[in-house]
């Protein structure tokens, strides 16, 4: 993957060429768009940090993906704390692209409400893999749990998923 | 070495046939420069130009975990400065290509569309107390605003050119490709040819040339398989 080659890497560019992923993975993970840009800044504040401590062992992507979970594992606590539902989501898509972006738009927040009834330790896998497509040994290591935990949380939040989605149809019949 | 599973968002998973939808939806979402800006998140940044030039040499290297250039980088020490700070580095970049040669900070200023909105409440779970912050070398302060520009202009101006082509997509793809040409004429082999790709695609999709774009695509697709950018690029046209 590109962004794990160098050992001469422009933080600059990283933050430019990564933020749309950063942003992407953050809204899966439960960031509602009001706060994402919140979230997103803690994120590359804390990648600034540790800068440092980047060994090159992984890709940058799953480096970041790692500090991504880990920000929006605090702000869901956070929120939790703060609001109970956060605040609804405009019901367009923000930027004016047309009737496409709007589709996209209305089919993630149907996935993030599908994605809303797992636990974090289930969805940040399912997330992991199913839509940022990385390695299952790579998301084990983002989440810091064995691999075969991995794979069970994963079939785990599968089935909850198919659970979900025959509930919702049955509810809408 | 460990085997995947096959993925849900395959066509022929057996996923359930609107979990399908959704996640293949997923794969395309990764929001435009547009979406973000929109969202308030925006990379440049007009302020801290002080310590631009800071984040602008800063680079993630591999003698970065032996902590010599952790301590140059930590240095960076309010928090709240830093994602400014590297803001203010894409912009040296960006105006080192700019061909009026203002007065950089005034420019800066000049640009409140790209300030980084700091959260009010920054409940990040840093304080620059606890940074493992040696007193680093000096490089890290040694540097003021006025440099900054230069700084990286020097390495290499493929980078700002390409920063330029992508913020005038939005308002100007005409522009924007054609600023393309240009890298790809002066970086024919640059370092950033796949970034170069996928503006011009972008550029093409909203001048209308879906067709041209298209093409591009699978072209892109065919050079760089496996890349970040695909799905970037795979995103049908209007």
């Amino acid at each position: 993957m590109r962004g794990s080659q160098s050992d001469d890497i422009d933080v600059a560019e990283v933050f430019r060429t990564e933020m749309p992923y950063v942003a992407r993975v953050l809204r899966y993970f439960g960031v509602p768009d009001p706060d994402l840009a919140d979230v997103c800044q803690e994120v590359f504040v804390v990648v600034h940090r540790k800068l440092g401590e980047f060994e090159h062992r992984s890709a940058i992507r799953t480096w970041l993906f790692r500090i991504s979970q880990r920000t929006a594992s605090d702000y869901r606590k956070r929120a939790h704390v703060r609001r109970e539902v956060p605040e609804a989501e405009p019901q367009r898509g923000l930027v004016d692209d047309g009737d496409a972006a709007a589709e996209r738009a209305a089919l993630r927040r149907r996935l993030v409400e599908l994605l809303d009834q797992l636990d974090e330790e289930k969805r940040t896998v399912f997330v992991l893999f199913e839509i940022e497509e990385l390695d299952m040994k790579e998301v084990a290591d983002i989440v810091g749990c064995p691999l075969q935990t991995a794979y069970s949380r994963l079939h785990a939040a599968r089935r909850l998923l198919k659970e979900a989605l025959a509930t919702s149809e049955r509810g809408v019949a | 070495m460990s085997q995947n599973p096959g993925r849900w968002s395959d066509a022929s998973s057996d996923a359930p046939a609107e979990l399908g939808v959704l996640l293949r939806n997923a794969k395309h979402d990764v929001p435009s420069q547009r979406e973000l800006a929109a969202l308030g998140i925006v990379v440049p940044a007009s302020v801290g130009a002080g310590t631009a030039a800071t984040a602008a040499k800063a680079k993630l290297g591999a003698s970065a975990a032996k902590g010599g250039v952790a301590a140059s980088v930590s240095k960076v020490t309010a928090v709240t400065v830093l994602t400014v700070v590297v803001g203010a580095s894409l912009y040296a970049a960006y105006s080192g290509d700019e061909p009026q040669r203002g007065d950089p900070p005034a420019r800066d200023l000049a640009l409140p569309r790209e300030t980084v909105a700091i959260p009010p409440v920054v409940t990040v779970p840093v304080t620059p107390a606890t940074l493992d912050v040696q007193e680093p070398s000096t490089e890290a302060r040694e540097v003021p605003s006025a440099a900054a520009s230069a700084s990286l202009a020097k390495p290499s101006a493929e980078l700002p050119l390409l920063q330029q082509a992508r913020r005038a997509l939005g308002r100007d793809p005409g522009q924007a490709l054609s600023l393309v040409r240009r890298h790809e004429r002066e970086f024919p082999r640059g370092k950033y040819v796949q970034e170069r790709e996928v503006i011009r695609i972008e550029a093409l999709r909203r001048l209308g040339q879906g067709d041209e774009a298209n093409r591009r695509s699978e072209d892109f697709k065919r050079r760089f398989p496996g890349s970040a950018h695909e799905s970037t690029v795979d995103r049908e046209g209007p």
